[in-house]
């Protein structure tokens, strides 16, 4: 989990801070006095819950967590004011805890542990990658449509990569085997990830994939699949492999040999 | 500097609405993107027909990426989009969303799927949009700052140089 904390005084950051590394040892934490300065880690870095006041000087907590909601949909919202006078406009934010000022550890832990958007929810998964047989992306138990046949194939790649950043060339590569044309394979590129991005926005599928400039990669811990099942514990797993991996796509083929020696081994 | 050439047809106010709708309308993604790609009837240096989006790009460079060595009718790229987005301000240098450009028109994240969109915003904003408009009617035109505000301390963004931006009917800054 990670947590950003905003405060402009520093005794309540410290305050904060002594909170959370009791009450989260195990969070990524990070404090910022400048709300600047904490809008650029959380351009880097999704966070999870942030905890912010709401006056801070030049940019304001309110402002602030929009901003942090554009990044992360499912962020959650804590806000510390000296008054309940910003209590309805965080609520019209649907923010997730408000805090009156100075607060003590046990207003900030039951904040903690009434999240809006708890860590558990990123456990529900509501899209299934069927990548034994045919590759399917389902959502809902409905396959998705897609307004290019070309974007679900990039989906499909970014599973076989499991979860790695895998950058346009390589996208391209996968795509169309032969290096004509490159600027208007990119462009056309372009036009299949914002296909990706309407397809995935129409089902409120945010943060399932992962966007670098240069690059994309599934959040394989936020979807089913049977492939990554399969390979965390082939025994076990309630996924069979038999031989047939992403059949309509010819550069899957080379995964069926680590596949198939996997399952060998298994029968052995 | 004037976005069309033989793409006479662009109607400039549409094509900047088309931009502020693009999220939620696919028509209106599909009204950007045809005319992004309209040729200009120029040629790019490298001889290639010069494209709408690269006129945009142009411009872009000119404008705001002084710093970034790019030779003249060099395209901005992703990087100098990416780098140069947060120093737009509309009328006065601010970080809430009616002053912080790529706030107000939520670009929060600049990437290779849309910074010539948000190039392409700023321009047609200048050319036709509200910018346009405030920048005739002496209103709040683009102000830009210096690069990476969110890098600088308090004090720095305070004491940045800020200069006002306009595109005059003659197309000339």
């Amino acid at each position: 989990m990670n947590i950003l904390a905003v405060d402009s005084d520093k005794k309540a950051l410290e305050d904060i801070r002594s909170i959370l590394d009791k009450h989260r040892p195990k969070a990524e934490c990070y404090y910022f006095m400048d709300p600047l300065a904490a809008l650029a880690q959380a351009r880097e870095t999704e966070i999870d819950v942030a905890i912010l006041e709401v006056d801070t000087p030049e940019l304001s907590g309110m402002d602030l967590g929009r901003y942090l909601k554009e990044l992360n949909p499912y962020v959650n919202l804590i806000y510390l004011n000296d008054s309940e006078s910003h209590a309805y406009d965080a609520m019209r934010m649907h923010a997730s805890g408000y805090v009156v000022k100075p607060g003590d550890e046990k207003d900030i832990r039951y904040e903690l542990d009434s999240l809006r958007y708890p860590e558990i929810r990123k456990k529900l998964k509501r899209v299934f990658a069927q990548t034994f047989g045919n590759f399917e992306l389902f959502v809902d138990g409905e396959p998705v449509e897609f307004k290019y046949s070309r974007t679900k194939e990039i989906v499909a790649i970014l599973i076989n990569n499991k979860g790695a950043q895998t950058t346009n060339g390589e996208i391209i590569a996968d795509l169309w085997e032969d290096d004509a044309d490159p600027d208007k394979k990119l462009s056309y590129l372009c036009n299949l990830r914002q296909d990706l991005q309407n397809t995935f926005t129409k089902h409120k599928l945010d943060g399932v994939i992962l966007k670098q400039r240069g690059s994309m990669a599934i959040a394989r811990d936020r979807i089913e699949c049977d492939l990554f099942d399969w390979m965390e514990d082939p025994e076990h797993s309630k996924y069979k492999y038999i031989g047939d991996y992403m059949n309509q796509y010819s550069w899957a083929e080379s995964v069926h040999a680590e596949l198939d020696e996997i399952s060998y081994d298994l029968y052995e | 500097m004037p976005l069309t050439g033989n793409a006479n047809d662009i109607d400039i106010r549409e094509f900047y609405e088309s931009i502020v709708d693009f999220a939620h309308d696919e028509k209106a993604q599909e009204r950007y993107y045809s005319v992004m790609d309209s040729p200009t009837g120029r040629l790019n240096r490298d001889g290639s027909d010069e494209t709408v989006r690269d006129r945009i790009l142009k411009a872009y460079a000119m404008l705001f990426c002084e710093e970034a060595g790019l030779e003249p009718g060099e395209c901005a790229g992703v990087d100098e989009v990416a780098d140069t987005a947060d120093r737009l301000y509309i009328g006065d240098m601010g970080y809430d969303p009616d002053h912080w450009y790529r706030m107000k028109y939520h670009f929060p994240v600049i990437d290779e799927d849309n910074y010539d969109r948000f190039a392409a915003l700023v321009i047609s904003d200048m050319n036709a949009g509200p910018l346009h408009e405030a920048a005739m009617n002496d209103g709040d035109t683009l102000v830009v700052g210096e690069a990476d505000p969110l890098h600088m301390t308090p004090e720095q963004r305070r004491n940045q140089t800020v200069r006002s931006v306009a595109l005059h009917a003659g197309g000339e800054k």
